[in-house]
């Protein structure tokens, strides 16, 4: 061989065996093979040789040039290796608390809500609203209980200051502000005033819940001066109670996901007649007597009944022609026996340490 | 209510209830109770079996006393069991002489306290018993001595002998305001003879042979008074009752007095009506008139109190002044007391609503009031009332009566009610047998005349006045027929049901929830509402506020806004733990419309009247004690809650400042340029006002519910095929020139320059969302800034349609957009320039 020749391939052996890299192995190849390089450069000495050693000279040369390349493939074969396997050697703790954005929740009454509202619309009731403050002739007068009458006693009403609105003077209203006496204004103690919203507005079939904020002057530890109620109402020709019957054990299945006996127990609410209480099959036991049912298999749920034909003539819907039901019960102890929170005051204080255990 | 079924008992012929009760029900008396009367609407709330512990006492003789010689107060006593004589020693004051009578629980007995008797060493004396007193035997109040018996009573004999009825079973009934009549025994035995078959009985009474006298009572105001039955009786003594009537009140929650008292109070039990006794001599000419008060007319009532009655208080007066504020309280001048000789016995009837007036008007609820505001009876049971009372005081307290009379004011008419029985199927979906409907209505005294087999003309009896029409005899017959045997039965087959809607303000308020919810808050429920200083901070005047006539905890305005809320559960959190408070509600704020507003519909009317409710969406955040927590987290909350229902927010300059938000660190947020709620720092007042620690740092947002915009079906958009080329932009501007401003006069700029002649020009290119690509890198407030300013950082990126752009014409839209957006920036802060 040619001492060029072997002085070069020593060389670039030397230098292969201190590269570590893919790109100085590049650089290498390029300073060797490249179109400068010094071994391409000594190809191109050999137009300078006599012509019979050209041939011997090709030959050396060729074999030198397929040394490197196979020297160089083989070094970044082996490099691939090590890089992937220093890759694979990588170790991250996926245990570490994941990156993401704090859980937030939905408080557990706005979970009941949702779920009773989603449940009573599968079954084809659509969602009525309400005000808040509400004039007692929608609170009360309408829903056949009147002033001084001791059924008022049922609900300890909270009254809104009546207001004089500013322009009141040189509009036609005006009469009817002025008459707006004390009294007359309260919060509403349930949601039935929605009731009698919704006949005043529609026409029969009428089929709708009401759910929302109610409040009453209570305030101990099972009584929160605000508090929530769900509200059902079902108006057409020939609706009977053994309707509400099926309709809330409908409603136990959607729910609670059992079909779930339902209990009337007679009971008066003046917009009702007749009026029951009504308790469903215990949903922790399945009727078989738990501690949450106090070993009666039933668990008492609300008031119901048939719509007092008083309440009708209010809204304007001939009793002779239509009958109706309606239901009414608690959400606020629904969730707490559901979630069996201990106190009623931690439903309302906003402590997050309570409010993260409903994700 | 509390019902004595010895009470009951005594309503029917002798042993016909406990033999009905056994045949209906062998669980025993309890349940068997519980069931029926539960099942009848009247609830049994609890149910106390009594007296047990009696069973063992007995009449004890006094022998002998001495005292005690190592006791002051004890006395040692030889007491005759009437058997033999024992030793017991007794530390009461109120010991009879000898031959005295007492009740004497002997060794071995067992008190209803639970108390075992044994032989004991008192002081070193034996004891062989007890003699004991009501309280310890649980048949009285009065724990002040030994119960002394009387004289003639023989010694040894068993106390339950002596006394009928003293072993008991106690019902507890929560009673609805429809049935005043459950609120006498007499009331709750219609209902429970009905149920189970038997004829009610009740005791017998006699009319008196006094001669009637008008003369005694008269009604002026005859429409507030139906009925004035009233009765004088002579040289009758006030004493204290004998032990049965004592322990009969007592039974059912009432105390002893005197025997006059006690037999009105017995009345009032036995038939649920109030009757009154006044001291006939201190009535002035002993006649009463029925009337309105005087404006101011001045009376002391008989627990001492002074009024001043309205003209629409009823009184029973004498000739003269008010002796009773009738129906709910006597007066003091004519009441009974120990030397009472001469009484006029009041039973009457007056209006309900006038009742209930008076009542409340003066801070009253009696247990006179309480029934006579739900309504008694003006028919039979009036009288029968009355003459119950008579008999028992003649029995009682001695006397006669010499002069009576029925005064008459207007009743309320008795209605004649069609009942069709087919209607009672077509409401109930289960039919009555005509069998039991007879024998319902029959039992509870409604005349029935069958004029068809499908219609009954019925006349409700006056001791039910919540049986006004044809539904309430409904209700009735499915009370006694059972309302557990209403089937489940649909009206509708399901899949015959229109189909249901939600209420659109509810769904965008719950999802506005679950955004929220996502970006890591938690739901909380405040109360809605709050003391007036939590609402002086905010831009609500006062004369709009709403408030509450009667608050509780202070609490006297309806919420203007949910900050106060939000702030009250932060204040509660910062003072439980060092933990972060994230915190959102979805609520009602309240407040008087500024004009009024015209409503429509059919209850416009009464919507007029009503303050403005508005649905809003709120949140906090604090970072707390552990640190980190940026401003633009809480703008971020509230961008996210809006993605939620697929609007696209953006906060920008607020249109005018926020009072209750830090002046600096406050935005606006906008959907396409509706402006739809706020977000900013808490301002620090209000920190300081909720008494949090000074420097912290709260972040709020408020959503107006009802303005965010309608979403718009989303139109797709082709995609460009081209890379675009960045150019960063280096400003300088002033601290309060808003970041939303500065994109704005870029985008402006660019749009300007928009719109090519050979159609595809280079551009300021589309970001994600189709927003102008425009990033905001940094806001930089270090060194090389002059005081009272930033340098933002941007980076706007370009692009063509259909090509790639050069660097040349990318730079050139650059800078021609850069200086044009520099230029408009400059005519508000003239210092606005590039770096
Ligand atoms: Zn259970």
């Amino acid at each position: 061989m040619p001492a060029r020749l072997a002085t070069q391939l020593a060389a670039f052996q030397e230098a292969l065996a201190r590269v570590d890299s893919e790109a100085a192995l590049y650089e290498l190849q390029v300073a060797y093979l490249g179109k400068k390089g010094t071994v391409t450069q000594l190809r191109g000495e050999m137009g300078k040789l006599p012509p019979e050693q050209r041939k011997g000279f090709g030959a050396e040369w060729n074999r030198v040039r397929d040394a490197i390349e196979a020297a160089l493939e083989e070094r970044r074969t082996y490099l691939k290796d090590q890089a992937r396997r220093l890759d694979l050697a990588r170790v991250e703790d996926l245990t570490l608390p994941p990156l993401r954005p704090p859980a937030g929740t939905l408080h557990p009454l706005s979970q009941t809500r949702r779920r009773l509202s989603e449940s009573f619309q599968r079954l084809g009731f659509s969602l009525a609203v309400g005000p808040h403050v509400e004039h007692s002739k929608y609170n009360f007068d309408d829903l056949n209980v009147p002033k001084n009458h001791p059924a008022r006693d049922m609900a300890d009403t909270f009254f809104i200051r009546p207001h004089r609105h500013p322009g009141f003077d040189d509009h036609s209203d005006n009469d009817a502000a002025m008459r707006l006496r004390a009294g007359e204004l309260v919060l509403r103690t349930h949601t039935s005033p929605v009731q009698v919203r919704t006949m005043l507005t529609q026409k029969p079939p009428i089929r709708i819940v009401a759910l929302g904020t109610t409040f009453r002057c209570d305030d101990d530890a099972t009584h929160s001066p605000m508090f929530h109620q769900i509200e059902g109402l079902y108006v057409d020709r020939g609706v009977t109670m053994a309707d509400l019957k099926a309709t809330l054990m409908d409603f136990t299945r959607d729910f609670y996901g059992r079909r779930l006996d339902v209990r009337f127990r007679p009971s008066f609410f003046p917009f009702v007649e007749p009026g029951a209480e009504f308790d469903i099959g215990c949903p922790f036991c399945g009727g078989d007597g738990c501690n949450l049912c106090k070993r009666t298999g039933y668990i008492e749920i609300g008031g119901c009944g048939m719509v007092h034909p008083a309440v009708f003539e209010a809204c304007g819907i001939d009793p002779e022609v239509y009958t109706g039901w309606a239901f009414g019960f608690g959400v606020d102890r629904m969730t707490m026996s559901q979630h069996a929170v201990p106190h009623l005051r931690h439903m309302f204080e906003g402590d997050v340490r309570f409010l993260e255990q409903f994700p | 209510m509390k019902i004595s079924h010895q009470w009951l008992s005594e309503m029917f012929a002798e042993g016909a209830l406990d033999a009905a009760l056994a045949a209906w029900s062998a669980e025993g008396k309890g349940a068997a109770y519980t069931r029926l009367l539960t099942g009848l609407g009247l609830e049994v709330e609890a149910v106390h079996a009594v007296g047990e512990g009696v069973r063992s006492i007995v009449v004890g003789e006094i022998r002998g006393k001495s005292p005690h010689p190592k006791a002051d107060k004890l006395t040692v006593v030889e007491l005759f069991d009437g058997t033999g004589v024992v030793q017991v020693v007794c530390g009461a004051s109120n010991l009879p002489p000898l031959g005295g009578k007492v009740a004497f629980a002997p060794v071995g007995a067992v008190l209803p306290g639970g108390l075992a008797i044994a032989a004991r060493e008192l002081r070193g004396v034996p004891s062989q018993g007890m003699i004991c007193s009501e309280t310890e035997l649980e048949i009285g109040a009065d724990d002040s001595g030994i119960l002394v018996l009387p004289e003639d009573w023989r010694a040894g004999d068993r106390l339950v002998d002596r006394v009928p009825g003293i072993v008991d079973t106690i019902l507890e009934l929560g009673v609805t305001p429809n049935r005043p009549d459950a609120l006498g025994h007499i009331g709750v035995a219609r209902d429970v003879g009905t149920k189970l078959g038997i004829p009610l009985r009740p005791p017998q009474v006699r009319r008196p042979d006094a001669p009637n006298t008008p003369g005694l009572v008269t009604i002026a105001a005859t429409d507030r008074c139906g009925r004035y039955l009233g009765y004088v009786l002579e040289d009758m003594s006030v004493q204290p009752s004998p032990l049965w009537m004592r322990v009969r009140l007592h039974r059912v929650g009432l105390r002893a007095i005197s025997n006059v008292v006690d037999v009105t109070n017995f009345v009032l039990m036995e038939c649920g009506q109030p009757l009154h006794a006044f001291d006939r001599d201190r009535l002035v000419e002993g006649r009463v008139v029925v009337r309105r008060a005087e404006r101011d007319e001045p009376m002391t009532t008989l627990d001492g109190t002074q009024k001043l009655l309205t003209a629409d208080d009823l009184v029973i007066a004498d000739a003269s002044a008010p002796q009773a504020l009738a129906g709910v309280m006597g007066g003091a001048q004519s009441m009974v007391h120990a030397g009472t000789h001469h009484l006029l016995l009041e039973a009457a009837w007056f209006a309900p609503p006038g009742i209930r007036a008076t009542a409340r008007r003066h801070g009253y609820a009696t247990d006179s009031s309480y029934r006579f505001e739900r309504g008694v009876d003006h028919g039979v049971g009036l009288e029968r009332a009355a003459l119950r009372a008579l008999g028992l005081l003649i029995e009682l307290a001695g006397g006669r009566c010499t002069a009576w009379t029925d005064a008459a004011g207007e009743r309320p008419p008795q209605p004649t009610i069609a009942l069709r029985l087919p209607r009672v199927a077509a409401l109930l979906g289960v039919d009555v047998p005509v069998d039991t409907a007879r024998a319902v209505l029959t039992g509870l005294e409604v005349q029935v005349r069958e004029d068809s087999p499908e219609v009954w003309t019925c006349v409700a009896p006056t001791h039910r006045p919540d049986l006004r029409r044809e539904v309430d005899l409904i209700e009735e017959l499915m009370r006694f027929h059972g309302l557990d045997k209403v089937p489940a039965r649909l009206t509708v087959p399901a899949e015959a049901r229109a189909a249901a809607h939600s209420d659109p303000i509810t769904e965008l308020g719950d999802r506005l929830a679950e955004g929220l919810r996502d970006a890591g808050l938690h739901e909380h429920v405040a109360m809605a509402f709050v003391a007036e200083s939590k609402v002086e901070f905010f831009a609500v005047p006062p004369e709009r506020r709403v408030r509450v006539e009667n608050p509780m905890r202070a609490a006297g305005v309806m919420r203007t806004h949910m900050l106060p809320g939000l702030l009250d559960a932060l204040v509660h959190n910062v003072a439980r733990h060092t933990r972060p408070v994230r915190l959102f509600e979805v609520g009602r704020t309240y407040a008087w419309p500024e004009r009024h507003v015209p409503k429509d519909g059919p209850t416009a009317a009464i919507d007029v009247l009503l303050p403005r409710e508005r649905a809003v969406a709120a949140a906090l955040i604090y970072a707390g004690a552990r640190g980190g927590g940026e401003a633009r987290e809480i703008t971020g909350a509230a961008v996210q809650a809006l993605a939620r229902v697929g609007l696209r927010a953006r906060p920008i300059d607020p249109p005018a400042p926020v009072a209750h938000l830090h002046p600096g660190v406050q935005a606006a947020l906008a959907v396409d340029g509706t402006v739809v709620g706020e977000a900013g720092e808490v301002h620090p007042d209000l920190v300081r006002a909720w008494d949090l620690p000074e420097g912290t740092r709260v972040f709020y947002a408020e959503i107006d519910i009802e303005a965010i915009p309608p979403r718009a079906t989303a139109k797709a958009r082709d995609l460009p095929r081209f890379p675009s080329t960045a150019r960063d932009l280096s400003l300088e501007i002033p601290l309060t020139l808003s970041a939303a401003r500065v994109v704005a006069a870029l985008t402006a700029a660019a749009s300007q320059r928009a719109g090519g002649k050979t159609g595809d020009e280079v551009r300021l290119a589309t970001d994600s969302f189709g927003e102008p690509a425009i990033e905001v890198l940094e806001d930089y407030r270090g060194a090389g800034v002059p005081a009272g300013h930033r340098a933002l950082l941007l980076r706007l990126h370009y692009a063509a349609e259909q090509r790639s752009v050069t660097d040349d014409e990318a730079q050139a839209l650059h800078t021609s957009i850069v200086t044009a957006a520099c230029e408009a920036l400059r005519a508000a802060a003239p210092t606005v320039r590039p770096r």
